[in-house]
């Protein structure tokens, strides 16, 4: 039973980052049917940055939070010019091309980030220094660390607003109304262009957020780190129904959980013949599964409701 | 009608020459008009004449090959719809083109974004300018259902409403970018006779509110009975203008119409 606990704790932790990058995945389809394969790599320079800045800052003897503080900061600021750079640059030339030109795109563009992030950053990795006291809440058997509870509330807090923001505010209506009829909106005086540059940079935002919890979670950063979270956020957000918000939250979730389970587990179940370093397959026979049996994801419908 | 008498000096609408090709095929050669604030005007022709192709120039959906574009003596920024309707210009579509997702009273809050700031920050913070921004489009966008007389469907999902109900919202969301002129794309198609009466009240009333209206439509009789001016296109040319009378007298409209040598 703790072992379920545990990993249940481990697993909205690690679901909680699933799902504000899926977010970014699932924002761009639902306003422009694109799956912008690069936004895993937005997620590694988002993580670098905050990486050097904190490094950097706490190396002059500023004060922890304060250096964090900016370091998140900074990388938010970086990875959403990164997000209008690449919209600007990458896709909207392409906005009238056959589906497949900008998803060839998306994944070269992937290339050229990870590979000017190794120009950067260098190819080792880079280590995330100890600035978060190392507190802990055991609770039973089950052991809560701060950092895992600074990262599912912060998620949650983020997430909670991106929802108020997209339904609540002239904003978000513009936004939806973009991604169900781009030419009406127009019509209504919406400059669509401005709201999908806006798309990116939101999602960008999430993701840069979510690139320093990565690294304050696991302690280390490399410039390959934003390709299997890419995919497994990409797979979280098909599993919740791509371009359905809410869909990308649940399904980021539960990706994490059962990722988590599913290593906390496989040992035992095949007498260790398989141990937990195998915890990637399950995230991607959850994938399978859904495709094959659920195609359009949990709360995805064929009318699909998007952004 | 305050602008009624400078509108008939200088028109609201003057397009001067449009033409627009695609392929080889002319949509729409040479097309001139002139339309006075406060009238309503018609936009007849047999399919394919180049009406809609003229309202998609209109709004900025495309970008004419030649002509001009005046709009209250300024010219109209071609190919960019969200700038036309910043404007005053706002349209239907022959084909139902809501929301369909969003709610009735989101569809016509939609239209009043051209007149609102909506900037990202009020929407992040929600600051007191905000909300009071977004009380006043709602409060608005109930007042608009009202008029076009669908305001208990407010809550409804958009395309659950009746097709006669779907028109009427496509008209109020239009009217929520606070229009100057109203272009109609067969707002009455699929309507029964007392529909139509219905609607021609409601057209009626835009125009005495200060709005005017540029219509197309197939049901030549009322068009006749509403419009001002009736302008009619075939094959992409104007080959009459003026008012219901002398058009339907025309002998080249009743050729296009019926074809050689009808009535």
């Amino acid at each position: 039973m703790d072992t379920f606990l545990q990993q249940l704790v481990n697993g909205l932790t690690l679901g909680s980052i699933y799902a504000l990058v899926a977010l970014g995945y699932t924002m761009v389809y639902g306003i422009m049917e694109l799956i912008n394969f690069a936004h895993g790599e937005v997620v590694m320079v988002g993580a670098l940055v905050a990486l050097t800045v904190i490094q950097l800052l706490s190396g002059w003897g500023w004060p922890v939070p304060l250096a964090v503080l900016l370091g998140v900061l900074a990388a938010m600021f970086v990875c959403m010019v990164l997000g209008l750079v690449i919209e600007r640059v990458a896709y909207r030339p392409l906005r009238r091309a056959p589906k497949l030109a900008p998803l060839i795109t998306a994944i070269g563009l992937s290339i050229v980030l990870q590979q000017v992030a190794a120009l950067i950053w260098g190819r080792g990795y880079l280590s995330f220094p100890a600035v978060l006291p190392p507190v802990s809440l055991a609770w039973g058997g089950v052991i809560i660390t701060a950092i895992q509870g600074v990262i599912v509330v912060l998620a949650g807090l983020i997430m909670a607003g991106l929802l108020i923001l997209v339904q609540k505010t002239a904003l978000g209506r513009a936004m939806r109304a973009t991604a169900q009829n781009p030419a009406v909106a127009q019509l209504m005086g919406v400059d669509t262009d401005r709201i999908i540059a806006l798309t990116f940079v939101m999602g960008s935002a999430l993701a840069a957020v979510a690139g320093v919890m990565v690294v304050a979670y696991y302690n280390v950063g490399n410039y390959t780190m934003g390709f299997m979270l890419g995919l497994k956020a990409f797979t979280a957000a098909v599993l919740g129904g791509i371009g359905n918000l809410p869909g990308a939250m649940l399904g980021g979730l539960l990706l994490g959980v059962v990722e988590a389970l599913g290593a906390g587990y496989i040992g035992d179940l095949t007498g260790n013949f398989f141990g937990s370093n195998y915890k990637d397959v399950f995230a991607f026979m959850v994938l399978i599964g859904v495709l094959v049996f659920h195609p359009n994801g949990l709360l995805g419908t064929r009318a699909r409701e998007k952004v | 009608m305050v602008s009624e008498a400078h509108g008939a000096m200088s028109p609201l609408l003057e397009a001067v020459g449009i033409s627009k090709r695609f392929g080889g095929l002319r949509a729409l050669s040479g097309v001139s008009l002139r339309l006075a604030s406060g009238s309503i005007t018609g936009l007849i022709g047999p399919n394919g004449a180049g009406k809609t192709t003229f309202f998609n120039v209109l709004t900025g959906i495309y970008k004419p090959d030649e002509g001009t574009l005046q709009f209250a003596g300024q010219p109209l920024p071609a190919g960019q719809p969200h700038a036309v309707a910043a404007c005053g210009i706002a349209r239907t579509f022959q084909n139902i083109r809501l929301f369909a997702n969003m709610s009735v009273l989101e569809n016509v809050m939609v239209g009043r974004h051209v007149r609102t700031r909506a900037g990202v920050l009020g929407a992040l913070f929600r600051t007191a300018a905000t909300r009071r921004e977004e009380e006043a489009i709602t409060a608005r966008a109930l007042e608009l259902l009202d008029y076009v007389g669908i305001g208990a469907q407010a809550a409804r999902v958009a395309s659950t409403l009746s097709y006669g109900d779907q028109r009427r919202l496509e008209i109020a969301r239009a009217l929520a970018t606070d229009p100057r002129l109203l272009a109609l794309d067969e707002p009455a198609a699929g309507m029964n006779a007392t529909e139509r009466a219905r609607l021609g009240e409601l057209i009626r009333r835009i125009r005495e509110d200060g709005t005017a209206v540029l219509l197309i439509e197939h049901d030549v009789k009322w068009v006749m009975q509403l419009c001002d001016r009736v302008l009619v296109l075939d094959y992409g040319e104007c080959i009459a203008e003026g008012t219901p009378q002398a058009v339907q007298s025309d002998p080249k409209v009743i050729e296009a119409y019926l074809g050689m040598g009808g009535a």
